[in-house]
């Protein structure tokens, strides 16, 4: 029932429920996608993914990740956590039902952290980089085969023996605006229900109309989605980048449950007002009152009524 | 510098009423030649233009062409003001971000001055080419604004169709069909009574009633009113301002839906 209502979307994973009978009291329950335990055959070593934890792109707390075998793949392990559950499992009873569950992750996600902190002004050999004293794991994410695509977020300088890279911001959002763009069109494929206000009979047909208003939900929830990778700034700018407006945002906010989002939410609307004061100061030309943004009146509204139908006047005549 | 002087300040009075239903704001255009004002309405379906010559003022001078954009409300605030039989004359400087209306008495015992602030309004100018019109009715302007104001109980929208007959105009909708015909007539002695339709070929066109009733706001500037249709041209309906210069609506035809 839980995995049922988790807004993710996932290729199905092979159930391979690992139980270790010898040792009940140290077992779980792992949902784990078949290639993490797929080995290659140049592979000679010990044949288990290894369970290690890493700093948290989103938060910067520790959380539980999964390295395939041989390093080059990457999933994050989620906990499903219901209080009154236990497992049978074979002919045992297991009281703990928590379900861990695992899902691949792209490892550019987890070194966009260190990018940003330590190579926006210079260039950084990424070995070096992703050496982090709390976490020693990091470093095993060299070897995940999804870093070869870290050029889509940085710039290589230098040798290509020296494998420095640094942070590029545009080429980020652009990066990022791809993949909110791409669970936005998975959202929408499997018809999963997200304007945020109220719920929606299965058999509510939305009128074509409102089908653009639905593309800027369906990216509007997969931002939050991407959002739980990002740090919370940067997932700002990506809302500025997609050209969301900010202030309908409460539903990621919802989603992210964390406080300081709310007031840097709030930064950029007031260095906006402060821009656009001091532009009027310096506009010299006739600072008086500034035409107000067209508010319709009811009298407004009834006369685009009126008008539907009409062509407009203005294509009737030639605009000099 | 730019002053100028109506000795019959109701006369402006009635040109802001007619257009201040339609249009919130306009910028007044001032030249040497007069005053002229171009503006859509929010919809962008029908066209305001207004064109005061210079030589219908008492007293005119432009130095130097100026546009003055103004909030019509507020304007008709200002002219709020004013007595009937005042005397108004507006003042500006060149490059002004304000306008003063100053209005006086008649028996120049009450003086008294507004300064309004001035907008910036980006409103492009629209070329209106000369048309050859099918059909151009004239007809006294309460019997049209009555006509309007019936037939508007009946439909949203109107046909004008006109013939050799004469002029039809009609609406339908839920309650009903209205149907009202003039035929041409020909008063000698009050001119301004008569109906004359000069057609070339018939014509009938359908108009929101909204609109129309809109432009009869125009009525007490004029006796009469010149309607001009012709297929796939907008309505031209026109009111003169005596001495002074004219003031048209132009209204898009609605496309026709009854095939469908």
């Amino acid at each position: 029932m839980k995995v049922a209502k988790m807004p993710r979307v996932k290729a199905s994973p092979k159930k391979c429920i690992k139980s270790n009978l010898q040792q009940p009291a140290s077992s779980w329950v792992f949902l784990l996608k078949g290639e993490a335990l797929e080995l290659s055959e140049q592979y000679t070593g010990s044949g288990t993914p290894d369970i290690v934890t890493l700093r948290h792109p989103n938060t910067g707390e520790s959380a539980v990740f999964l390295f395939s075998p041989v390093n080059n793949s990457v999933q994050e392990v989620l906990t499903l956590n219901e209080a009154k559950r236990s497992w049978f499992i074979d002919e045992s009873v297991k009281s703990d039902g928590k379900l861990q569950l695992s899902t691949p992750i792209d490892p550019i996600f987890l070194v966009l952290p260190y990018l940003r902190k330590y190579c926006t002004a210079y260039a950084q050999p990424l070995d070096q980089l992703l050496r982090d004293d709390e976490f020693p794991e990091t470093e095993r994410l060299l070897k995940s085969s999804g870093l070869s695509y870290l050029t889509m977020i940085a710039d290589r300088k230098g040798d290509d023996e020296l494998n420095a890279f640094k942070y590029n911001e545009e080429k980020t959002l652009n990066w990022l605006k791809k993949k909110t763009e791409r669970v936005a069109d998975i959202l929408k494929q499997k018809n999963i229900h997200v304007t945020g206000s109220g719920a929606v009979s299965s058999n509510f047909v939305k009128p074509a109309k409102s089908e653009s208003n639905d593309q800027d939900a369906h990216l509007r929830y997969a931002h939050g989605i991407v959002s739980e990778y990002l740090m919370d700034d940067l997932s700002l700018k990506l809302l500025k980048f997609l050209e969301l407006p900010e202030e309908t945002s409460q539903l990621n906010l919802k989603r992210k449950s964390s406080s300081s989002t709310g007031q840097d939410a709030k930064k950029p609307k007031l260095e906006d007002e402060n821009r656009s004061s001091t532009s009027n100061v310096l506009d010299l030309s006739k600072p008086e009152t500034k035409p107000k943004p067209p508010t319709l009146t009811t009298k407004d509204k009834a006369r685009a009524k009126a008008a539907s139908g009409s062509k407009s006047i203005s294509s009737f005549f030639k605009k000099s | 510098m730019f002053e100028a002087r109506l000795v019959n300040s109701s006369t402006f009075r009635k040109v802001l009423d007619a257009i201040k239903d339609l249009l919130n704001e306009a910028s007044f255009d001032c030249s040497e030649n007069g005053i002229q004002l171009q503006a859509m309405d929010s919809s962008h379906v029908s066209l305001v233009s207004l064109n005061l010559k210079s030589d219908g003022f008492d007293k005119f001078r432009c130095d130097r062409n100026l546009t003055m954009g103004m909030n019509l409300t507020s304007l008709g605030k200002v002219f709020k003001c004013s007595g009937a039989d005042d005397t108004v004359t507006m003042k500006a400087q060149d490059y002004a971000d304000t306008v003063t209306f100053m209005f006086e008495s008649k028996k120049q015992d009450k003086i008294s001055d507004y300064e309004m602030k001035l907008m910036n309004l980006d409103q492009e100018h629209l070329g209106i080419p000369d048309t050859e019109f099918s059909c151009i009715i004239k007809m006294p302007s309460i019997e049209f604004a009555r006509i309007i104001r019936d037939l508007s109980q009946f439909g949203e929208s109107i046909v004008i169709s006109c013939t050799k007959e004469g002029v039809k105009f009609s609406a339908q909708g839920d309650i009903g069909t209205g149907n009202v015909k003039l035929a041409q007539t020909h008063n000698f002695d009050k001119e301004e009574e008569s109906v004359t339709i000069d057609l070339q070929e018939p014509v009938a066109l359908t108009f929101a009633c909204q609109y129309l009733n809109s432009f009869t706001k125009a009525t007490p500037l004029s006796n009469q009113v010149k309607l001009s249709m012709c297929e796939n041209v907008p309505l031209v309906v026109e009111y003169q301002i005596p001495e002074l210069g004219h003031l048209r609506f132009y209204l898009a035809p609605k496309i026709e839906e009854d095939e469908n």
